[in-house]
């Protein structure tokens, strides 16, 4: 049996920054990233290439990608990239909160007195929230909420830093405590009705399915402008 | 060069996620999961659902490809995935997964465009196609009269507003038939008189616009005609006026489609599209072309519709005339350049 952690590859696309990383278990190794301006599907391949380059002919033994929330289109590219991917590798693809994978790296970088709050931009005068321990662990939601409703008693940090190291080396970590993936989307409503509604399993490792914590809009659209595929 | 290569092709640009295996130009598996059935409940197609139903489907689709085509995804030689046109939502779910697999396979990846791959696909059925060839492409997402040559992609004209199968489903909603409209109109056809009411010809004689299509007005004479009939309609009518719909669809999509390979000197048309479905803009494209003396190519109707197999079908063809895979960092666009069949 293989007595060495895992070695995991982490890939986030939840906000304006696109990033690929890889780590094990208390070695945070490498990480490319490119922030906004370029879209996520445009500049995913050319990161990959980097940390192909990188890898030199290993593979990782898992894929972890971040299930948001964040803006869906984004967070569905980074999804649906990592599930490819994790089909070419025959391995397997885990979900991390994308809070959770910022709380970590908060952690990571200093120590956290207390229990804090992370929160990212929801549009719409809307925050997506989660709440969490001194080692990181989430033990409140992720949720989405309208900025003036709430008011937190703890420090909030609201800045987007994923640190796709950071978050392959925890999930390494995770894996080797014996942490069992998720797997199931049933656990909460995927199309669920409103934020509250939603359950999210307590687990770090989730599903590789976006948390939209939203309803669809539901706007018929032509299928194409007129200009595009008509 | 590949002798016989391998070619896994994704199609993610409307509310179909397909996946196709094409080995040495032969189809192997054809694979589509639908969110037709969700979409119906809003009677088209809702951008963000068809987004969310292409996440959860894609990994699946995969899966159940390659296991139809008997081969493991390590034995595929090459990628090519649907980069534009069509929902970007959509087209990004294709595209991601499509770079994730083959950086992860270490295979080349072809960016390719939709309305190409429509014409590609007759290949799978009926063999190589000539150089140059004619393609009416119609469905619910477009309706264009398109020359293939070489690897360029000539659009000789569009709709200028509804896409003909969203005509059919509009005038399906109007005459109390289910979405999607096409099949069940064709059905409520065979019963009805294709001359019992006079609809009109969008563009049929404007020389500005000779390629172009307009549906907009003949939507609107429907729905005018159903008013004046008063209620209750009876299935009779109903048939007539699916009949007289689908018609004057036909009539005006068949005409356009051999004036344009008459124009351009070729003398062969492809149909492709959802609509190239229909048993009347079949049999009158093929008596029109008949007496033109142009071959008609038509795919099976499975192959017709949005699928993967085309977009491998497509891929596989640009390997055989040596075309250079597509680099990193290529986009998905609702408005794929009409003058490519492949991002370079
Ligand atoms: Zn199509």
């Amino acid at each position: 049996m293989n007595m060495n952690p895992a070695r995991v590859l982490a890939v986030d696309t939840s906000g304006p920054v696109t990033s690929i990383g890889l780590g094990r278990a208390g070695e945070p190794g490498f990480a490319v990233a490119e922030e906004g301006g370029r879209k996520h599907a445009e500049v995913i391949d050319e990161l990959m290439q980097q940390v192909l380059e990188h890898l030199a002919g290993q593979r990782p033994e898992v894929i972890a990608v971040g299930v948001g929330p964040g803006p869906y289109s984004g967070l569905r590219v980074g999804i649906a990239f990592a599930i490819g991917l994790g089909r070419a590798w025959q391995c397997p693809v885990v979900g991390v909160c994308s809070l959770d994978a910022i709380a970590w790296a908060n952690v990571a970088r200093r120590a956290v007195p207390s229990e804090f709050v992370v929160t990212t931009d929801a549009r719409r005068s809307e925050i997506y929230w989660a709440r969490y321990d001194t080692s990181a662990m989430r033990i409140a939601g992720p949720q989405v909420m309208s900025r003036d409703l709430i008011d937190f008693d703890a420090p909030v940090i609201s800045e987007q830093r994923v640190d796709p190291g950071i978050t392959a080396a925890q999930v390494s970590r995770f894996i080797g405590e014996g942490f069992t993936p998720m797997l199931t989307t049933d656990t909460w409503a995927p199309h669920g009705a409103d934020g509250s509604d939603v359950v999210v399993p307590r687990g770090p490792l989730l599903a590789p399915h976006p948390l939209y914590l939203r309803a669809p809009d539901i706007t018929i659209s032509a299928k194409t402008p007129a200009s595009g595929a008509s | 060069m590949m002798s016989s290569p391998v070619v896994l092709g994704i199609e993610t640009s409307c509310d179909e996620t397909g996946v196709g295996i094409v080995i040495d130009g032969e189809l192997r598996a054809n694979v589509i999961a639908s969110s037709i059935d969700e979409q119906a409940r809003f009677g088209g197609v809702v951008p963000e659902v068809a987004s969310r139903a292409h996440v959860d489907a894609i990994g699946p689709t995969i899966d159940a490809a390659c296991e139809r085509s008997g081969i493991a995804l390590t034995d595929v030689d090459a990628i090519a995935v649907t980069a534009g046109p069509g929902l970007v939502g959509s087209l990004l779910v294709g595209v991601a997964a499509a770079k994730g697999l083959a950086s992860g396979l270490g295979v080349d990846l072809y960016g390719i465009n939709h309305l190409a791959a429509h014409v590609a696909v007759d290949e799978m059925e009926h063999g190589e196609l000539p150089d140059p060839v004619i393609a009416l492409l119609v469905s619910g997402g477009h309706s264009s009269l398109v020359l293939l040559e070489g690897d360029r992609i000539e659009r000789l004209g569009q709709t200028l507003d509804d896409a003909a199968g969203e005509a059919f489903d509009k005038v399906a909603r109007v005459l109390g038939l289910p979405f999607p409209g096409g099949p069940h109109i064709d059905r409520a056809a065979h019963e009805g008189d294709p001359s019992a009411f006079e609809l009109p010809r969008g563009l049929a004689h404007d020389p500005d616009h000779r390629f172009d299509f307009s549906f907009s007005g003949l939507k609107t004479a429907v729905a005018r005609l159903i008013t004046s009939l008063g209620e209750p309609v009876s299935d009779r009518q109903v048939a007539d006026v699916a009949a007289s719909f689908q018609e004057a669809v036909a009539d005006v999509l068949s005409r356009k489609a051999v004036d344009a390979c008459r124009a351009r000197g070729v003398d062969h048309l492809v149909l492709g599209g959802g609509v190239a479905a229909n048993s009347r803009l079949r049999a009158l494209s093929g008596e029109r072309a008949d007496s033109a003396g142009l071959i008609l190519r038509v795919p099976r109707p499975d192959l017709c519709t949005d699928n993967g197999a085309m977009v491998a079908a497509l891929g596989a063809r640009l390997i055989r005339h040596g075309v250079a895979p597509t680099s990193p960092g290529f986009p998905a666009t609702s408005s794929m350049p009409v003058t490519s069949v492949a991002f370079s």
